[in-house]
This record gives structure tokens, C-alpha cells and sequence, in this order.
């Protein structure tokens, strides 16, 4: 502690010559600052894409038109694309990817991956690329929160009272080394749960009432985890999806590790890849009128499930991974790639969600899951 | 021209030669890492672009031995030999590329993604690697090279060379790596916010590799050096990199999280795999060859005193 102390006296000069904190008001945080408001209406679908993994050995022209296809067969009115989008990419095949995204024409919004940092570009290149989308609604504001891509999208009454929020959150990349030999993933930090809770809260203020949401993020977080537990222990099946990650997360956080013990399973059968802690984002959520906890990175799980916790319900979920850069997998279970997008249905204060296969082929036929109604009010 | 001249503008080419392909080199490993890792995906999609990179890179090897020849014998027989291979792996390469382009698996010749102008741009690297090794092995290698042309013969028996040359090999590689880390840390440094300064820490470890190979073409291989000379050297050099680590060090214990925070494209394999290598291979990369060196002066000292006192005797 003393090196530690002395290392921050020598370097207080040159640490003090460097910005200042910034403080923002939480209207800020809401997208339609600057873009056209989006307008809700029953039956308005937000499309989540993630793990797209653009790269630099990425064939643009055959991953754009499989990308394409996916949009095309969902025909949302809002797209949330969950992180790792690039993967050790250039500043070309950022654009590159961006510009396939715009060819849609249709709104979105994009949060930071893991993988999203780890580029030929520095993170505010790729936030600046993200906001001068012209159908982007990335929403960047320069704070002292945690993380990069932490904003909201209303979807309004069309009079500005927000009907339904989607939240986006930067559940960023890795915390420092513990053992100085491998890297955790990172969670959503707690300044970035009390984020949360104070847009939650500036909604309802307008609203006059908690403002239904869903949560869209990137790495998922320990309510999968102790959902997954609480299938085995009762021998229950999800709503929607498997677990099929092959390999398992040995290094998993204690807790993990000791609630799988704890249910007769092994770290073999961790097949997750959370963050290193809870830091009660699920509580904050369920409480704050979140019904949908989407997110991406293990590719091979497209699983979901109602999880309760003494804050309340909500429906956990990963979403299908987008294209074939990097890995996925294919469910000999119900025959298909787990490759696509999930497609998500507001409906008045529930929604419906349906995942969508899409093969490579262009002649194979799509297959569609169940459209399950979800509804933690239940 | 004289050949002073002609030979500082030689090695002037060969250090922006270097810094171009530490670029070059860093998207590589990018390229071959994530194929590597893409386990369904086994089509050798980037194929035309590694031979490209790798005739590139072994294009700067090449220019080396031109320009440190250890005889006039081997410069002939490096312009002859590796200007042939040269020369035939840039047209493979290039050759791959036309093929690629044709059967769609690049889907044009500015089909973008890696740069905006691949893979054209590679193909024309190709041709002129290429172009420069028909000369090198059609022309440069029947002509006599200039009498005033200084050569650089080897001095220790075939174990330690064939040792020096593989370890060279591969810290060119390192290198080059570190070196494109440096350049891109200038460019990704967010100056503006409080963390933005701490790539200060290691700014300067990713640059040492570089140097120590500016050092040595530019000055050592020139210099009459004498072995208490290259003692006080290594020793100067294990001083500069073990205080540059030692900064770091400080960086890492005042900021514990500043590389992830700011360095992560940089060392994009550390964080693929979630490993931390980068802080100690940067480490390992500006001590090893200093020490390596202070322990060959040293050794080759206590042997010339071995001799010395067997003649004395």
C-alpha cells in the first residue's frame, strides 16, 4: 500500500494536468436529444443482433448479405446490436460494417462488446464512427459513468412521455488482471447501476408511472447463471434455447463456481462467461420496470428463462448470435445453426419474443422458434 | 552519389521500411489469430494476403543482408538467391490474389475490409517486391559490388551463429509488433481525459526494440567497438530498459488498470484470450538483448583472458 501511495504522489502532477470530472443532467442520456423520437405503437419489434465479429479476414460482400437477410425476415423497427461487433478489426472493416448497417435504413443502436476495443482505432474513434450513423441512435454523452455506450431510447407516446425504454449498457471489457496472469470479464459497474436507476427514474417522472424496459447488454450476467442452477435443481426446461457452449469456464468467479458445486454440478458444466461479481444490475432492472435482460458474447447459448430474485421478476436471455465470424454452433436438438437474430415484440406491458435461424445458404429455408409471450407481471 | 551518402539513404529506407511493416505485421497477426480462432471457418480466405505479408517481411530481412553483407561472396549470393525467392513468392502472392478476385472469394479487387484499396494494394506490393528481386538476382547479382562496399564477417563459430540468427529472426518479429503498438499508442491515447496519459508508462518499453535496432545498424555495426566498450554498453542498456520497466511497474501499481483501460488494441491477443502477456513480454523484449549481449562480452572477455595467460604461461 505504501509503494501504491507513493507511486500516486510522484504522479499527481501529471495525472492533476489531465481533464476534470464532467457532470451532465440524466435528460442527456435519452436519445431523442438529438434524432427523430421513436414512436411506439403495439406491435413495434426491436430485432437484437449480436457477436457479428467483423474482422479483418471478414468477406464483407457474403457477411453483408447474410446480415442483411436477417434484417429482411425480421423487418423490425428498431435494431440493438449487443456488442462484438469487431473483433481485431481496422478502421476499414469498421466502416465497412457500418455501412451495411446503414444500407438497412432502419434505427438502431449498438453497445460496446468486449471484443469492441480491441481494434487498429481508439474506443472514441469507434464511438464517433457508431453516433455519425444517420439512422444511428448510439448516444454517447461525456460523463464521469463507467463504461462507454450506458444510454437510453424511449419509445414514446409521440407527445414525448415515454412508453417503453430500451436500455443500452456498457458491460464493458475486462477489470485489471487479479493474478496478474489472465483477465476476468468486466460487469456493469455499480456507478452504472445507480445510472440506471436515476434514468428509470426520470422516466417515471414523466411518464407519471415505471416505464416498462428491456436491458441490452453484452456480457451476461449472474441471474443466468443461478436461473440455469435453479432448472437443474428442479428439473424444469427454459423458455427458449440451449446451452450449448462446449467448452467450460474453469476460471469462473468463486461464487459460480460454488453455486454449481452446490447444485451437484461441476465447473465442467459452467457453460457461462459472466463478469467477475454481481453488482446488482438484475435487481436494479426488475425493479425499475426492466421485464428483458438481453445479451451476447457465448455464442453458442441461445437460451432463456425467467429468473426471480427478492427484487422481482424478469426474463433473462442471450441472444442468437449474427453471422458466422468467429464460432457458433448448431443445435442437433432442433436442427438448426444458432445463427440470426431474436426478435423481440412490445406489447402493450409485455412483449413477445421469437428467435430467427438463418442459414447461410440463401436457398435454405429460415426457421423461426415459437413466438413465446413473456410477461413478468404475470 | 557517393557511397556515404548513398548508404545513410539505404538505411534511412530500411527504417521506414521497418515502421511500415510494423503496421503491417500487427494487422497480420490480427488476421492469422482470428482464423485461428474461427474454428468452422477453415477456407484459406486470407491466404494471398499472409504470402504477401510474408514476402514483405522477409523482403526487410533481405535488405538487412544487403546492407550488412558478411562477403562480398554471400552479398552476390544473396542478391542472386533470395531475388529469385523473393521474386517467385511475390508472384505466387500475387498470382493467388488475381485467382481470389476471379473465383470470388475477394469480391473485387477494391473489395475493402482490412483497407480500403485490399486487395489491390497488395497486389501491387507483390509486383513491386517482385520487380525488386528480378533485380536483385538479374542484375545486382552479375554486377561487382562497388569496391568501397564494407562487409561484415562473422566472428563466432556455427553453433552461436546459427543461434543469433534464429533469435534475431524472431525479435524482429517482436519487434516490429511493439513498434506498431508504439506508433498506435500515439493515435489512441486520450489525451484529453485523466487516464489518457497513462500509455505514458509504456510508451516507451514498446519502443525499445526499435531502438536497439536503430542503434545497432545505424551506429554499432559502424563503430570499432572493443569488448569493455560492449560491456559498459549492455550495461547502459540493462539500466535504461530495467528503469523503463521499473516505470511501468509504478504505472501498473499507482493505475492498476491502465492497460486494459488503454491498450487494448493494442495487445488484442492478450485480450482474445484473456491473457496478460503484453506487460511481460514487453519487459522480457528490452532486457533480453541486452543482457544476452552483456553476457557474450563477458564470457568472450574471460576467454581471451584464458588465452592471454596460456601464452603468458
Amino acid at each position: 500500500m505504501k509503494h501504491r501511495t507513493l507511486a500516486v504522489w510522484l504522479l499527481l502532477p501529471l495525472l492533476a494536468s489531465c481533464g476534470n470530472a464532467k457532470d451532465v443532467t440524466i435528460a442527456a442520456y435519452f436519445a431523442m436529444n438529438e434524432k427523430t423520437p421513436l414512436v411506439y405503437r403495439d406491435g413495434f419489434k426491436v430485432l437484437q443482433l449480436t457477436d457479428i465479429h467483423w474482422s479483418v479476414n471478414t468477406n464483407a460482400k457474403v457477411q453483408g448479405e447474410y446480415l442483411t437477410r436477417v434484417v429482411k425476415e425480421a423487418n423490425p423497427d428498431f435494431i440493438m446490436i449487443t456488442g462484438d461487433s469487431l473483433l481485431g478489426a481496422t478502421t476499414s472493416t469498421a466502416e465497412t460494417l457500418m455501412k451495411v448497417i446503414e444500407s438497412w435504413q432502419i434505427p438502431y443502436g449498438t453497445t460496446f462488446g468486449n471484443h469492441d476495443r480491441e481494434g487498429e482505432y481508439s474506443p472514441e474513434w469507434l464511438t464517433q464512427l457508431w453516433s455519425s450513423g444517420k439512422y444511428s441512435y448510439y448516444n454517447e454523452v461525456q460523463d464521469n459513468v463507467f463504461g462507454r455506450s450506458n444510454y437510453v431510447i424511449p419509445l414514446t407516446d409521440g407527445a414525448g412521455k415515454p412508453v417503453w425504454n430500451l436500455y443500452s449498457i456498457d458491460s464493458n471489457s475486462y477489470p485489471e488482471s487479479k493474478n496478474g496472469v489472465y483477465y476476468d470479464y468486466d460487469v456493469i459497474h455499480t456507478d452504472q447501476v445507480e445510472w440506471f436507476k436515476a434514468t428509470a427514474a426520470e422516466s417515471k417522472r414523466l411518464a407519471g408511472a415505471t416505464v416498462p424496459g428491456l436491458a441490452y447488454f453484452h456480457i451476461p450476467l449472474f441471474e443466468y447463471c443461478y436461473q440455469y442452477v435453479n432448472e437443474h435443481k428442479n428439473n424444469t426446461q427454459p423458455v427458449l434455447g440451449e446451452i450449448l457452449e462446449t467448452s467450460s469456464f474453469s476460471t469462473a468467479p468463486e461464487e459460480i463456481k460454488k453455486l454449481f458445486a452446490d447444485a451437484g454440478m461441476t465447473t465442467e458444466d459452467i457453460k457461462f462467461w459472466p463478469g467477475y461479481m454481481n453488482t446488482g444490475f438484475f435487481d436494479a432492472g426488475v425493479a425499475n420496470g426492466v421485464q428483458g435482460f438481453f445479451c451476447g458474447h457465448d455464442h453458442s447459448n441461445d437460451w432463456g428463462d425467467y429468473y426471480t430474485s427478492t427484487a422481482g421478476k424478469g426474463y433473462v436471455s442471450y441472444g442468437v448470435k449474427s453471422g458466422t465470424e468467429l464460432y457458433y454452433t448448431h443445435s442437433d436438438k432442433r436442427n438448426v445453426d444458432l445463427i440470426g437474430g431474436s426478435l423481440v415484440t412490445l406489447r402493450g406491458n409485455h412483449f413477445d419474443l421469437e428467435h430467427i435461424y438463418v442459414p447461410t445458404d440463401p436457398a435454405a429455408a429460415i426457421t423461426r422458434s415459437a413466438s413465446i409471450s413473456i410477461e413478468v407481471n404475470k | 552519389m557517393n557511397y556515404a551518402l548513398k548508404r545513410k539513404i539505404l538505411l534511412g529506407l530500411e527504417a521506414l521500411l521497418f515502421a511500415f511493416l510494423s503496421w503491417i505485421f500487427f494487422t497480420f497477426v490480427s488476421s492469422v489469430f482470428n482464423a485461428v480462432g474461427s474454428a468452422i471457418d477453415v477456407k484459406p480466405t486470407m491466404l494471398p494476403y499472409w504470402l504477401s505479408v510474408i514476402v514483405l517481411i522477409y523482403f526487410l530481412f533481405v535488405f538487412h543482408l544487403i546492407l550488412f553483407p558478411k562477403s562480398e561472396k554471400k552479398l552476390l549470393l544473396t542478391y542472386k538467391i533470395n531475388g529469385i525467392v523473393l521474386a517467385s513468392l511475390a508472384l505466387i502472392a500475387a498470382l493467388l490474389i488475381i485467382v481470389w478476385v476471379a473465383n470470388g472469394t475477394y469480391a473485387s479487387m477494391v473489395a475493402g475490409v482490412l483497407t480500403p484499396l485490399f486487395p489491390l494494394d497488395f497486389l501491387l506490393f507483390d509486383f513491386i517486391v517482385a520487380g525488386l528481386g528480378i533485380y536483385f538476382a538479374f542484375f545486382l547479382a552479375r554486377k561487382t559490388p562497388a569496391p568501397e562496399t564494407k562487409y561484415y564477417p562473422y566472428e563466432h563459430d556455427m553453433v552461436r551463429r546459427v543461434f543469433s540468427s534464429a533469435f534475431r529472426g524472431l525479435y524482429v518479429l517482436f519487434s516490429l509488433y511493439f513498434t506498431a503498438c508504439f506508433i498506435f499508442s500515439l493515435f489512441m491515447a486520450k489525451y484529453s481525459e485523466p487516464s489518457g496519459w497513462e500509455l505514458f508508462f509504456i510508451w516507451f518499453l514498446m519502443a525499445v526494440p526499435a531502438a536497439y535496432w536503430a542503434y545497432h545498424d545505424w551506429f554499432y555495426m559502424d563503430e570499432a567497438h572493443t569488448r569493455t566498450g560492449d560491456i559498459k554498453r549492455s550495461l547502459i542498456a540493462i539500466i535504461v530498459s530495467g528503469s523503463l520497466v521499473l516505470v511501468m511497474l509504478i504505472g501498473i501499481l499507482a493505475v492498476p488498470n491502465f492497460i486494459v483501460e488503454n491498450a487494448t488494441g493494442l495487445f488484442m491477443l492478450d485480450y482474445m484470450k484473456s491473457w496478460n502477456a503484453a506487460p511481460y513480454l514487453m519487459s522480457l523484449s528490452a532486457l533480453i538483448p541486452a543482457i544476452v549481449a552483456l553476457i557474450s562480452s563477458l564470457l568472450e572477455k574471460k576467454e581471451v583472458a584464458k588465452v592471454e595467460d596460456k601464452e603468458t604461461k
